[in-house]
């Protein structure tokens, strides 16, 4: 069973996300609220799969992603962000993030995403 | 308030909340200046932007709307609109509905816009003041409530 970790500001995106995860048969092996909490994380668990929001206090989720593959480059991450424009897109293109979805979210797009890189 | 900046939040509060929950908002007529205050249908949204312009978006729903909408995503019902998943469902979909009107809006012409975190707040008849800045508001019906989007926009921001 692949192990995911969400990184997320919102308990409400863990939620959801969790409950897509899990009826699909993918295990959330940890939960983190900001991009910080999230390195940190990433590196105890070793995920399969990261998914990463973008605006979180503390660290935001492109910085996050940028260490978490200059650590590790073959992180798999999938930024899941409310925000979507050309630049934001473009720059988490930039720094190795492997998909970039728009939030709202339904099984069929997440779980077609994962299966594009795990 | 010009349009090309108004507009992209009725269509996307129409496009999102279709797509999280079903429901489908008609507008009634255009974007006007909000005169006076806003006396609050119960369950509001604020979330603040900035980048080459500041601004704010204010999401008022009916009760009847937000229980239809949160009810649908969350997949369950809640007793009370208290609820901490309720609250945090509603400033969700104002993050939502605002991160996919900036969207359009960054890729229409450089403004840079990015999201603050929302706060949500209950309570019917609230009297919501907006002094010191002009703000425009359309009404929006739906088949289980109404609800209404008020923008303001200043200069100011980064650039």
């Amino acid at each position: 069973m692949k192990r995911i970790l969400i990184v997320d500001d919102s308990p409400i995106i863990h939620n959801l996300l969790r409950k897509v995860l899990e009826r699909n048969d993918y295990e959330v092996c940890g939960d983190a609220k900001n991009g910080k909490e999230g390195v940190e994380l990433y590196e105890e668990l070793k995920p399969d799969l990261v998914f990463m929001d973008i605006t979180m206090p503390v660290m935001e989720g492109i910085d996050a992603a940028k260490i978490i593959k200059e650590k590790d480059p073959n992180a798999k991450i999938i930024m899941l962000s409310a925000m979507g424009d050309e630049a934001i897109m473009n720059e988490a293109k930039s720094i190795g993030v492997d998909i970039f979805l728009k939030k709202p979210f339904d099984d069929y797009k997440i779980v077609s995403a994962i299966a594009k890189i795990v | 308030m010009n349009p090309t900046l108004t507009k992209p939040f009725m269509e996307s509060a129409q496009n999102m909340i279709y797509q999280m929950a079903a429901v489908q908002l008609d507008a009634e007529g255009d974007f006007q200046e909000q005169q006076g205050d806003i006396s609050s249908y119960g369950v509001t949204a604020l979330i603040t932007f900035a980048g080459a312009l500041k601004g704010r978006l204010l999401i008022d729903l009916e009760p009847t709307l937000a229980s239809e909408i949160v009810e649908k995503v969350m997949g369950e019902s809640f007793e009370s609109m208290k609820d901490p998943t309720f609250m945090g469902m509603i400033g969700e979909l104002s993050n939502i509905v605002g991160g996919d009107a900036l969207t359009n809006l960054n890729n229409q012409q450089p403004l840079n816009l990015r999201l603050a975190s929302p706060a949500v707040f209950l309570g019917k008849d609230m009297i919501i003041s907006i002094p010191k800045i002009k703000s425009s508001t359309i009404n929006m019906k739906s088949d289980v409530g109404n609800m209404r989007i008020n923008v303001a926009f200043e200069k100011g921001g980064q650039a």
